[in-house]
């Protein structure tokens, strides 16, 4: 197998296992079409006055507490005890772009592997194919997300509820440790 | 550089971009009272119950304190989602609603991300087939500016050694400087022997062009343009040499169907006058000469013999296939009756060049009609000429050959021998000097004269098929309407891919 095509099978699996551990904050809402309709609150990151870090979906503010879904149960924090706060509403989608990109050069690599006649026509196809994803996902990764923090743009911490999944407040009759988080792999 | 250049403007810009949302939220027996709200296309309605309604499209209504619409269902926990093609939710089941419009809007990166996936996709029949989709001719360049632009390719026709031939290409070179350099490449799995190289000059006046007929060149001048009153797309594409192209898909049951164009111009005297095309094949030749090649399998070398032997016996040889598909054939209305000028014939896919077909019948000429086979060929311009005169060349040879970057006077010398040819193998790069003429405005044309023999390829192989090779020497036409379905799964995606492999440089 000559070098180039060794390089491309490098670059290739690294791309995939580059996907791998993106995989979380995945409910961040990264196009136009799920920021219009992402269902979830959005993904917190939290610090209390005592410098415990908690981090998750905001679920909702009742009571002033705010409860957020981690990985492993609903954490709930007085807003009195909250020294900094960030919530991240968008995000760019150059995970899922890099992803796109891994899997259209997947024909290319096996054409490498399968006809080694054309195998120098199809490194090709696969680094054209890399080079122009690879480009689209630097570029998408150069965008920023929206994020507001408190203290910063978020002023009063009653206004925070509208970053919530329940914006509402935590509807009565909800068992909030049946939820499942959902956020970090 | 400049490509650096501009994708280092495009990721600043872009990083400057930021993926922003307005959120609204109203109570829901407010909403009625936004005036602004039916501009979202999507409305969020938070339940009392946790749940979450999000409408695609909806509509309020007031009377009843209802909303309706399509969309999707999500319960408290947001794992199930429903999706509904007609719904209403009544106010008093909901306590707010939500609008998200998204700001910052980047066109770039979805754009870009779009040819990878055409790519990716498209890369896919190439892996049932890959010699449908990879293939190549020997191949010439001008350098200008240190780059490479591809000029022309040399005797696309010629498979063996009793089709060597001689081919003309015109060269799109502005000679500024007194020595020109071409670059000759084998960038497929073919042995190219090349008997001979030149370039043929000819000294023109202001705007005046020189066109090769089948049998000479002339100086032409004044194109006339095709008419194209109803501004139709395709007749457009015929009018300038502007590299867009007018080609019609093949048949699905016929590759050797025909299809007719005819073009009107300005009623006009034909006296002097010419017919420019200008043209190049598609893919689909090369598609059909790899695939016989496949079917002859193990085969392949001593059919090929055979045929070589026949042939210089004087032996007449079956009709071959490119034959039967033919070129273009030309008419010209003159006087209200159809003449045939002749055909046009440019084989290969890379580049296009221009042939004139003089009318050698006087009358008034008001239309011209093209015949040709569907799918074959690819055409930029068609037009009229004013013939001034037939015009011999000044022929250059080259001075120099430069191959793995040294003077090689061996090789030069092999060149410019007629008894002997410059052999190059896949990947070779030869680079050829011609002192230009002192007159500053010529006109040239690449003279090159051989031949070259195909690799078989062990994917090739498995496709070895005695009743198919059969079938293509004894009932052409038949072969033809069995390969029309292999073709058509290709034929969409051939051009790209071929221009996407690395056997070009464009």
């Amino acid at each position: 197998m000559k070098l180039y095509n060794l390089c491309l099978l490098i670059l290739a699996s690294s791309l995939f296992f580059s996907c791998h551990d993106k995989m979380y904050r995945k409910i961040i809402p990264s196009t136009r079409k799920q920021i219009k309709m992402n269902p979830y609150g959005s993904y917190a990151e939290l610090m209390t006055v005592s410098e415990r870090v908690v981090i998750g979906e905001a679920l909702a503010v009742s009571e002033d507490t705010l409860l957020i879904l981690g990985a492993v149960n609903v954490e709930k924090v007085s807003l009195k005890h909250i020294k900094q706060v960030k919530f991240i509403i968008t995000r760019n989608a150059a995970d899922k772009y890099l992803k796109a990109t891994a899997i259209l050069t997947i024909p290319a690599l096996i054409g490498i592997v399968a006809h080694s006649d054309y195998s120098g026509e199809f490194a090709a196809l696969g680094l054209v194919t890399l080079g122009t994803g690879g480009l689209a996902t630097l570029i998408e990764s150069g965008r920023k997300g929206e994020i507001k923090t408190y203290p910063g743009e978020i002023i009063d911490l009653s206004t925070i509820s509208e970053y919530c999944r329940f914006p509402q407040g935590l509807p009565s009759g909800i068992d909030v440790e049946s939820l499942k988080g959902h956020l970090i792999k | 550089m400049r490509v650096f250049l501009l994708i280092a403007i495009i990721i600043l810009t872009s990083c400057s971009s930021k993926i922003g949302s307005i959120k609204r939220v109203y109570r829901s027996y407010d909403l009625p009272e936004e005036s602004d709200l039916q501009q979202n296309s999507y409305l969020k309605l938070h339940l009392k119950d946790g749940g979450l309604v999000v409408f695609k499209s909806w509509k309020l209504d007031t009377v009843h304190h209802r909303v309706t619409g399509k969309g999707y269902q999500y319960e408290s926990n947001r794992k199930s989602r429903t999706k509904f093609f007609e719904s209403d939710v009544s106010f008093d089941d909901c306590l707010l609603a939500e609008t998200n419009d998204p700001e910052g809007v980047n066109l770039i990166s979805p754009l870009l991300m779009t040819f990878p996936t055409i790519l990716g996709v498209t890369t896919v029949p190439c892996l049932l087939d890959p010699k449908a989709c990879f293939g190549s001719c020997p191949t010439f360049y001008s350098v200008e500016n240190d780059s490479l632009k591809i000029q022309a390719e040399g005797f696309s026709s010629s498979i063996a050694k009793s089709l060597e031939s001689i081919d003309c290409d015109y060269l799109d070179i502005d000679p500024t400087d007194s020595i020109i350099s071409l670059v000759v490449k084998n960038e497929a799995y073919e042995t190219h022997y090349i008997r001979n190289i030149d370039i043929l000059a000819f000294p023109v006046m202001g705007k005046e062009k020189v066109m090769q007929t089948s049998s000479g060149f002339y100086k032409v001048s004044d194109i006339l343009r095709i008419l194209n009153p109803d501004h139709s797309e395709w007749i457009q594409k015929l009018i300038d040499l502007d590299g867009s192209e007018y080609f019609s898909e093949s048949d699905p049951d016929d590759l050797s169907k025909k299809e007719t164009m005819t073009l009107n111009i300005s009623p006009q005297s034909a006296e002097s006058l010419g017919v420019v095309i200008t043209n190049r094949q598609s893919l689909l030749t090369t598609f059909l000469f790899y695939q016989s090649i496949a079917y002859m399998g193990s085969g392949a070398g001593s059919l090929l013999a055979t045929y070589e032997k026949e042939v210089s016996r004087g032996h007449r040889v079956p009709v071959s296939i490119m034959d039967m598909l033919g070129g273009i054939e030309v008419e010209a209305r003159i006087n209200g009756k159809w003449h045939r000028l002749g055909e046009v014939n440019e084989s290969g896919p890379i580049v296009s060049d221009t042939h004139l077909l003089p009318i050698e019948v006087s009358g008034t000429v008001d239309q011209i009609r093209l015949t040709m086979v569907k799918g074959l060929w690819r055409i930029d311009e068609v037009g009229i000429v004013n013939i001034i005169e037939s015009v011999d060349p000044l022929i250059l040879t080259p001075m120099e050959l430069i191959h793995n970057g040294s003077n090689d006077l061996q090789l030069l010398a092999k060149l410019k021998d007629r008894s002997s040819y410059l052999v190059n193998l896949p990947g070779a790069t030869d680079t050829l000097k011609f002192r230009m003429p002192n007159n500053k405005n010529v006109e040239l044309f690449l003279r090159s004269e051989g031949y070259y023999v195909e690799w078989m390829r062990e994917d090739w192989l498995r496709e070895e098929d005695p009743d198919m090779v059969r079938m293509m020497f004894l009932s052409p036409r038949k072969w033809l309407k069995e390969m029309a379905s292999k073709y058509k799964l290709v034929e969409p995606i051939m051009e790209e891919l071929f221009w996407s492999s690395k056997f070009v440089e464009q």
